[in-house]
């Protein structure tokens, strides 16, 4: 094997699974305080930094931020400095510059009319790193700390902590129709018809394209793209596109589902499976009632758990598949050597999350999310991946992002995907919820 | 990076990195101006600004991209949990 077992020690995904796990570890051992985050706010821009409890300022995060900095810091320079992929100290510095754009793009998007429009913190740090890239030019000792691989990779693996098995059967077998039929169907179709048909070369941005569409916007691109080694511009033109259509499929499917006085059970379970972010399927459903609501958010949340399961399959494809030399047939030991190790410590978390930890806690997954995921693993990963989009943004240009587009190619794959899943997810839902389970609601 | 190109004159080099400020500049203002449009609380007229204001009515953040980020899933789950038991029971009865 290259490397050997120095590869554990040598290589980013390696790095990202100990770090991914050193923060679970330590926040079921529950010596990790409280991370900060970015308030919603509305008047007052400073309200972001403010903790407010029944109406009155508690404290200000401004310190608890400056911990988290110099924390992620200090463990992410860990790595850097044992890989000796940068000197540890030019890395800090361009860390420290990273984490204010991240703040900033936090803060922008935390403005709740913002928020309303269903524009997340990936878009505002891709837009501030991008202004800065293709303007003065991002300075070297910025980009020294813009370790987007890195950053995607360890939030992948927290990200797999929040991902419990359990919540697959929410709402049963009509559930599991319309999230787990359809999705892999139409992932495989629109990679064959973007490779087949459209002879889109670059197979990594059509992979990414595909798994945001059917799976669950930019998390299952971030996923894909790293699971497919895809270069950061793939990634930026995947989440400028599904960011689009999705704040235009919030604002018109409902309506369309009211004029034409479709079921709302079944309205909900359609945008559920095909709007591509949950917020916006939240906001979505709840034009047509609360239980439509309910429906819509739950049956994104089933699709939503197929993430792990979707980087892992697209990781061995590609090493199998995509990434070898035309006529060889890998081997075990081929295979394993260029499998990207960070989906081990994604799926891993998600499986030590789903089959030791909630049974632990007597199968109350609501116990795990309160105490251990949302307020520390969840708003990590959060931060991991603002630190990436930023970095992402950093390290773009316009001229690159508008030589992948292939003549519009990437435009029609989704276009044409986004219209296979809507019409399969609707059939598939009508079935579920209208024909074999007309009573499971 | 204009320093490193022997070509180029040094008065070159100052008016490009000028040209640069300049495009970031703009490019602040532009992005500042989009920001302001959309913490505005503007909604578009008619039917393309109804899930908007319905948004803005009921408090709903549509921003997530993933079931984590949203507040109430734990309680989106409870309430799918006890339709389906209604329904159950109505199945049964």
């Amino acid at each position: 094997m290259k490397n050997g077992l120095s590869a554990l020690w040598k290589e980013e995904d390696w790095w990202a699974v100990w770090i991914g796990f050193v923060i679970i570890i330590a926040a079921l051992l529950q010596s990790v305080p409280k991370v900060p985050k970015i308030a919603n706010w509305s008047g007052d821009p400073m309200a972001a930094f403010q903790v407010i409890k029944d109406g009155a300022v508690v404290s200000e995060i401004w310190i608890p931020l400056v911990i988290l900095m110099f924390a992620l810091a200090v463990l992410t320079s860990i790595a850097i400095g044992v890989m000796k992929t940068e000197r540890a100290g030019r890395y800090l510095l361009g860390f420290l510059g990273v984490f204010i754009l991240a703040v900033i793009s936090y803060w922008i998007a935390n403005q709740v009319n913002i928020k309303y429009w269903g524009l997340s913190y990936a878009m505002w740090a891709l837009l501030v790193g991008l202004l800065i890239s293709n303007t003065i030019g991002t300075p070297g000792w910025l980009k020294a700390g813009a370790r987007t691989e890195l950053f995607i990779k360890i939030g992948l693996v927290l990200m797999g902590a929040e991902i419990l098995f359990k919540k697959i059967l929410s709402l049963g077998v009509p559930g599991l129709m319309v999230a787990w039929i359809v999705t892999p169907i139409v992932i495989i179709f629109m990679f064959i018809f973007a490779v087949r048909f459209l002879k889109m070369k670059n197979k990594s941005l059509a992979i990414i394209i595909a798994a945001a569409t059917s799976v669950c916007g930019v998390s299952a691109a971030i996923a894909a793209a790293a699971a497919s080694r895809a270069k950061k511009e793939d990634l930026t033109l995947a989440v400028g596109m599904t960011l689009i259509f999705t704040v235009l499929m919030m604002f018109f499917m409902p309506l369309a589902i009211q004029f034409v006085g479709m079921n709302d059970i079944l309205g909900a379970a359609w945008m559920g499976g095909t709007i591509d972010s949950t917020g916006a399927v939240v906001a979505a459903g709840s034009m047509l009632g609360p239980d439509a609501e309910k429906v819509a958010a739950v049956v994104k949340m089933i699709q939503n758990v197929l993430i792990g399961l979707m980087a892992f399959i697209v990781a061995i494809y590609w090493v199998t598949r995509v990434d070898r030399a035309p006529g060889h047939k890998p081997d075990l030991m081929e295979i394993w050597y260029r499998f990207p190790k960070f989906v081990i410590g994604f799926v891993g978390a998600s499986l030590l999350f789903s089959f030791v930890v909630v049974p632990a806690m007597q199968g109350d997954f609501r116990i795990v999310e309160a105490t251990y995921i949302k307020p520390i693993t969840k708003t990590l990963r959060g931060w991991f991946f603002c630190l990436a989009f930023a970095s992402i943004g950093l390290e773009s240009n316009f001229k690159d992002l508008a030589s992948r587009m292939e003549g519009g190619k990437p435009m029609m794959l989704y276009i044409v995907g986004q219209s296979f899943n809507l019409v399969l997810t609707l059939f598939v839902a009508w079935l579920a919820f209208m024909v074999i389970f007309p009573n499971v609601l | 990076m204009c320093y490193k190109n022997k070509d180029r004159r040094p008065a070159d080099c100052e008016s490009a990195a000028g040209a640069d400020w300049l495009k970031f500049i703009v490019g602040v203002f532009i992005l500042a101006g989009v920001i302001v449009f959309f913490s505005s609380g503007y909604t578009p007229p008619g039917v393309f600004g109804e899930v908007l204001r319905h948004n803005q009515e009921h408090k709903i953040d549509a921003s997530p991209f993933f079931y984590g980020d949203v507040e109430n899933m734990t309680e989106y789950e409870e309430g799918v949990r006890q339709m389906r038991e209604k329904a159950k029971e109505k199945s049964e009865l």
